[in-house]
């Protein structure tokens, strides 16, 4: 389990996030939702352990506070928004050097090799392995950082407990297909019962996806919930400043139909 | 361009288990990169004005040959003048090469050298700081130090850079480019700027003493040398076989690289102790020599990958063996003189530096 007890965040004189409660369960996809600005990505940054903050977060029990790096790698991988890579790296050595950190490091080379590929083979981007990451497009770094992230938390779950995924804005450089197989990707790896928790703006992924959606808005929790609770007409159209419109498929998934902000005010 | 062929040739060549994997060609590698050390610094000893059998001596040097029929003049051109010659370069050329490999790393660019940001510059203030005040002021250290006080005065003066140009170019997780370049400047002028003003105030005999060290030379290499920059070289080289998988994570940045579970603070103070160390001994023994730390770990990303853990050792190699043939043209090109080793470096360097700097425009985002 993630949680994160009375969190607060200031950048400077801004506070980013204000006195937040946040969990998430492992054999759960958790989304953190929201408009630009709402505290998305900070709220997943400071699960990393990347800022300063007040408060409490706790990683499966534990304070992150009294953990070292090597500890945290070893129960959670985090996929940046984006990441520039400043040498010539080839694919394999990108996703290889994902395991290189860890302190129980796979020792056999031949085992290393056999995860490289198919962690490539995961993400739909088998034959890959002997091209440089830097000539290939936006949406393939991004697959095949995920991927280098996938050989650090092969296992979702070991026996000191579930490994976490923490995702930002997985699929926000993705073709629509890939959208789908990242998203799938990531729920295999819940349902295998390690966690994830993904910053999304994409609400129908989200509705598809999600076990629990939480949605932030102003730096606070507006709601947080399973999807049918959470993912309403009113509570989206408020968060979001728009007129939204959630409907169910015949097979109870939910969509999120947009509506033009102009025939809005024409009709209205 | 180069790069597609290195591709290509990492397909074709040595057909690794994975695609894409360079490590076997990597080690490959730095056996024969090993093997020419060893090659180039038996060239080395036996490169020169005067004409000795090299190997007979060795051998005797070793206890293999009886060593009848040798003249002790031969014994002291090769056992007291070439040999620590030879080693100190191998020294020296491996330091210069490394602490440029480190550098490039930890700012995550391929242009970071110690003599182009400023860290040269600081160890050479505190080399000549030493000379100029070793007898008054800094005389308690002086003492301290005993022979090493020269280059650990150096090594000082360049960490105490490193650490300041670090600190500048980097806020907020980001190390900037630009503001370490311009910066490295400014802390290279400046240290310039005191070291003119210690030369302003030295006497004659530390005025000949600060230039026949600034020349660039291997020429004044003695065992004294070599034995005192030892404690200062050897640790640098063992710490960047620390970094190794360290850096390799930095090149994703530095929150990939704390994620990945690297102990980030750990990995930049040992970097910048490697960097200032290395640079410090090489100042200290051969003054200015430049471009070294550029050059062989770019040549060396391109045929073997920028993964750190080859990269590193065989920058030392290649950095060795570099500096050597330097140091063999400049003994040899204008005999009976010998040339400024770091005129030979720079004129090699400079067109290479700038051929690197065309080549990336567009992809350099000052």
């Amino acid at each position: 389990m993630v949680e994160a007890e009375n969190l607060s965040i200031r950048y400077g004189p801004h506070l980013i996030l204000r006195d937040i409660d946040f969990a998430a369960e492992a054999g759960c996809v958790s989304v953190i939702a929201g408009p630009n600005g709402s505290g998305k990505t900070t709220l997943l940054k400071a699960l990393c352990g990347d800022l300063s903050y007040a408060g409490t977060i706790r990683l499966n029990g534990r304070n992150i506070r009294g953990l070292k790096p090597y500890q945290m790698a070893a129960r959670r991988g985090v996929l940046a928004q984006e990441t520039t890579l400043s040498f010539p790296f080839t694919v394999a050595e990108v996703v290889r050097i994902g395991m290189s950190a860890l302190a129980a490091r796979p020792d056999d080379r031949a085992f290393r090799d056999r995860r490289v590929s198919e962690a490539l083979a995961a993400v739909d981007l088998p034959g890959f392995a002997g091209r440089f990451y830097q000539e290939l497009s936006g949406g393939e770094r991004q697959r095949v950082q995920l991927a280098r992230v996938l050989c650090q938390i092969w296992e979702p779950v070991d026996e000191d407990g579930p490994r976490w995924l923490f995702l930002d804005e997985p699929v926000s450089s993705l073709d629509i297909r890939h959208q789908i197989g990242v998203m799938e990707l990531a729920a295999d790896y819940a349902r295998r019962g390690g966690g994830v928790i993904a910053v999304m703006h994409d609400l129908n992924l989200t509705a598809m996806f999600a076990d629990q959606v939480t949605l932030l808005s102003g730096g606070t929790v507006v709601a947080a919930g399973t999807p049918d609770r959470v993912m309403t007409d009113a509570a989206l159209s408020t968060t979001f400043g728009c007129r939204l419109r959630v409907g169910v498929r015949p097979s109870n998934d939910l969509f999120v139909l947009p509506h033009s902000m102009m025939a809005h005010s024409a009709t209205s | 361009m180069l790069q597609r062929i290195a591709q290509r040739q990492a397909a074709t060549a040595y057909p690794p288990a994975l695609q894409g994997d360079r490590s076997a060609r990597a080690r490959f590698a730095l056996v024969v990169l090993a093997v020419t050390l060893v090659l180039t610094m038996a060239l080395a000893l036996q490169v020169g004005a005067f004409d000795a059998p090299t190997l007979r001596i060795l051998m005797a040097w070793a206890g293999l040959d009886d060593g009848q029929g040798l003249a002790a003049v031969d014994r002291i051109v090769i056992l007291s003048i070439r040999l620590p010659r030879v080693i100190m370069g191998a020294m020296v050329g491996a330091a210069l090469a490394v602490s440029g490999a480190v550098m490039q790393g930890l700012f995550r660019n391929p242009l970071a050298d110690p003599g182009i940001v400023g860290v040269s510059a600081g160890a050479s203030l505190g080399a000549v700081a030493i000379i100029v005040l070793g007898g008054t002021v800094l005389a308690p250290y002086a003492e301290l130090t005993g022979a090493n006080a020269l280059p650990f005065a150096a090594f000082l003066g360049g960490l105490a850079s490193t650490y300041i140009l670090y600190s500048i170019a980097t806020r907020e997780r980001r190390t900037s480019v630009a503001t370490m370049l311009l910066a490295g400047i400014a802390l290279g002028a400046f240290a310039l700027a005191m070291t003119g003003l210690l030369i302003f105030v030295a006497d004659d005999l530390q005025l000949r003493q600060i230039s026949f060290w600034s020349l660039g030379s291997l020429a004044g290499a003695t065992w004294e040398k070599v034995v005192s920059v030892i404690p200062i070289i050897l640790p640098a080289l063992a710490a960047s076989a620390y970094l190794a998988r360290g850096l390799n994570a930095l090149a994703f940045g530095e929150a990939a690289a704390v994620h990945m579970g690297i102990p980030l603070q750990t990995v930049k103070n040992t970097a910048i102790f490697a960097i200032a160390a290395a640079t410090g001994a090489a100042v200290a023994v051969s003054g200015g020599i430049g471009f070294v730390g550029i050059i062989v770990p770019h040549v060396l990303r391109l045929l073997i990958g920028p993964d750190h853990r080859y990269l590193l050792p065989a920058s030392a190699l290649l950095g060795a063996v570099f500096l050597l043939l330097a140091d063999c043209v400049s003994r040899t090109i204008v005999p009976p003189a010998e040339l400024p080793i770091g005129i030979v470096t720079a004129a090699i360097g400079a067109p290479f530096f700038l051929w690197i700097l065309l080549r990336r425009r567009g992809i350099i985002d000052l």
